[in-house]
């Protein structure tokens, strides 16, 4: 009975209307906000290859002048002298150095930092320290290359005893502590990923907490941890404004960390307002900026590799 | 009053001595109580089963006896839990030799994403034990004890998580049997398993309790049935969680039980 009723009721409103229709609506602003959206995400590619290309069109020439093997492994770089020189390798050893450095102070730094917060630190002090380490990540880095130039390199000249405090060391110091932040927040993340059921079986066992950080946690997040340190050595060799303040800006091949160096970012910064738009040691330059380019794509390829890896370890849980 | 419903020791002239004894312990998270004064024996080499309805206490009381609470922040645990007659909530007591002789294998199985050998050796490692040959020993006696050597044998070097839920959870019945505990400590171990990866748990626990003191936390009283010596009954009453009801030899509290709550609870009536 209730439900002829029902129906009856039903027709009733509807009537002089046909049967119910789902009629087409035209949605013109969807279409326009999908437009502006894939343009948006077009244009992340189309600046890519153009930066890209960019580089490729005005640095390549350069071996037009200078042979590949003069340019990567000659040890000279003479702008301006007759005939000119360009060899990158004080600048290529240099980053090598300099970034080098900088991330095995860093992963010790980093690493305990992140298993401090994941592992150890109660909640109150998490919440505090994580936000200031982020911060950390903010500070300018012209700022940071000032804290190095005035407070840090007195500090390395009288430790090892140089003639200058600008150094490879320096900067690679300088450099540790900025991409800190990311290694710290990146590796805290994957900790934080290790599901809790690992530590308390480790725990169960008798392992001790300290046994449990370093024969489980880290472990078990190890791939987040080494993409965070690529990250991180990303970050050291593409730093241009700390290097070329606290470096030393030497030319020679660097010998040993102290000494004073320009590592390729350096060079190009401090060099470019001085070449000729177009002239040959403009691409030199340029094709130091390809290098350095193939360098950090790599290093962000494998990172991405290796969170990837991180984040299908645990999809099981 | 606990003590009166309680007959393990003095009444039933089968059981062993008391392995693990808790007097009186109550346990707080913050200001919610979860055990209420709760007295029981553990009887030695014996399968005790807790039972009860969720959130009734059961797996906090489990975890007192291995300090597990202890991971929790803002515990707090009064009364005494013994182990031998000492008192493992004292100030001096290592937690780390607790947990080497009371071991725990939770409620899902989480072998360490490491090889199969490398979880059964994970105890031993952390013990002090570097030989490969010792530990090659102790990891082939700990999975022909877990019933999982003939299964794994040549799949040592193979992820522990490569294995099916039921080899998992006996790899971690072996990872803990590989620390020679003297009691272990089992957290609805069969839940997340089938029937028959079930009773294959179930066998081992009758093959271990001729060695090792078990506890078992089950919410099937039917598994309780199968497996235990002894069984306790948990039970939350109205706001009030983590009372013993009832506690004594499974036979004697599954075909007469001596509260209405038990019986109520054994017969389906509620939980």
């Amino acid at each position: 009975m209730p439900w002829s009723k029902l129906k009856d009721s039903d027709n009733k409103t509807n009537a002089g209307t046909s049967p119910k229709r789902f009629p087409r609506r035209s949605r013109h602003g969807e279409r326009i906000i999908e437009g502006i959206i894939t343009a948006n995400g077009l244009i992340a590619i189309v600046v890519l290859v153009g930066v890209l290309f960019l580089l490729l069109r005005t640095g390549l020439p350069v071996f037009s002048h200078t042979p590949p093997w003069e340019f990567f492994f000659g040890t000279r770089w003479y702008p301006v002298s007759e005939p000119p020189t360009f060899g990158i390798m004080p600048f290529f050893v240099s980053t090598l150095w300099v970034a080098g450095i900088s991330t095995l102070i860093a992963i010790p730094l980093g690493v305990g930092c992140a298993a401090y917060l994941a592992e150890v630190a109660p909640a109150h002090v998490r919440e505090a320290v994580k936000p200031i380490i982020e911060l950390l990540a903010g500070v300018p880095s012209v700022v940071m290359g000032f804290i190095g130039l005035a407070l840090l390199s007195p500090y390395v000249q009288s430790l090892f005893n140089l003639n200058t405090g600008l150094s490879g060391l320096t900067a690679a110091i300088m450099l540790s502590l900025m991409s800190l932040p990311i290694i710290v927040s990146v590796s805290e993340d994957a900790l934080n990923a290790v599901p809790h059921s690992f530590r308390e079986a480790s725990y169960a066992l008798g392992a001790t907490k300290w046994e449990t950080i370093i024969h489980v946690c880290i472990p078990g997040a190890i791939s987040g941890i080494a993409a965070s340190i690529m990250l991180g050595v990303g970050r050291a060799i593409g730093e241009t404004m700390t290097v070329l303040m606290v470096a030393g800006g030497a030319l020679a091949v660097p010998a040993s960390p102290t000494d004073p160096m320009m590592p390729m970012t350096a060079a190009i910064a401090s060099g470019i307002g001085n070449a000729v738009r177009g002239g040959p040691q403009y691409q030199a330059l340029f094709a130091i900026g390809i290098v350095l380019f193939i360098m950090t794509l790599f290093v962000n390829l494998i990172a991405d590799r290796v969170l990837e890896r991180q984040k299908r370890k645990f999809a099981r849980t | 009053m606990n003590a009166d419903v309680f007959p393990t020791n003095n009444g039933s002239s089968h059981l062993n001595e008391t392995k693990l004894r808790s007097q009186d312990v109550s346990l707080f998270y913050g200001k919610f109580q979860a055990l209420r004064s709760i007295s029981l024996d553990i009887p030695e080499r014996a399968v005790t089963a807790i039972i009860g309805p969720s959130g009734c206490g059961k797996s906090s009381y489990l975890r007192l006896f291995n300090r597990m609470n202890d991971l929790i922040p803002d515990t707090r645990t009064t009364g005494h839990v013994e182990l031998d007659g000492i008192d493992i909530y004292q100030r001096d007591v290592d937690v780390v030799d607790v947990r080497k002789r009371v071991g725990m294998v939770f409620q899902r199985p989480n072998p360490f994403p490491m090889s199969v050998f490398e979880n059964v050796a994970f105890g031993p490692r952390r013990h002090g034990i570097r030989n490969r040959e010792e530990l090659s020993d102790i990891v082939e006696r700990s999975l022909r004890q877990a019933a999982l050597w003939d299964e794994v044998k040549d799949k040592l070097a193979h992820p522990g998580l490569a294995l099916s839920g039921g080899q998992q959870q006996r790899l971690c019945i072996a990872r803990v049997l590989a620390v020679e505990p003297e009691v272990i400590l089992m957290d609805e171990p069969c839940s997340a398993l089938d029937p028959v990866a079930t009773l294959k748990i179930e066998d081992l626990m009758r093959t271990l309790c001729s060695e090792y003191t078990i506890i078992i936390v089950t919410h099937n009283m039917q598994q309780a049935a199968r497996v235990s010596d002894v069984t306790a009954f948990f039970m939350m009453e109205d706001d009030r969680a983590g009372v013993l009801v009832e506690a004594g030899p499974t036979s004697g509290l599954f075909t007469n039980p001596k509260q209405k709550t038990t019986e109520d609870y054994i017969t389906g009536r509620f939980g």
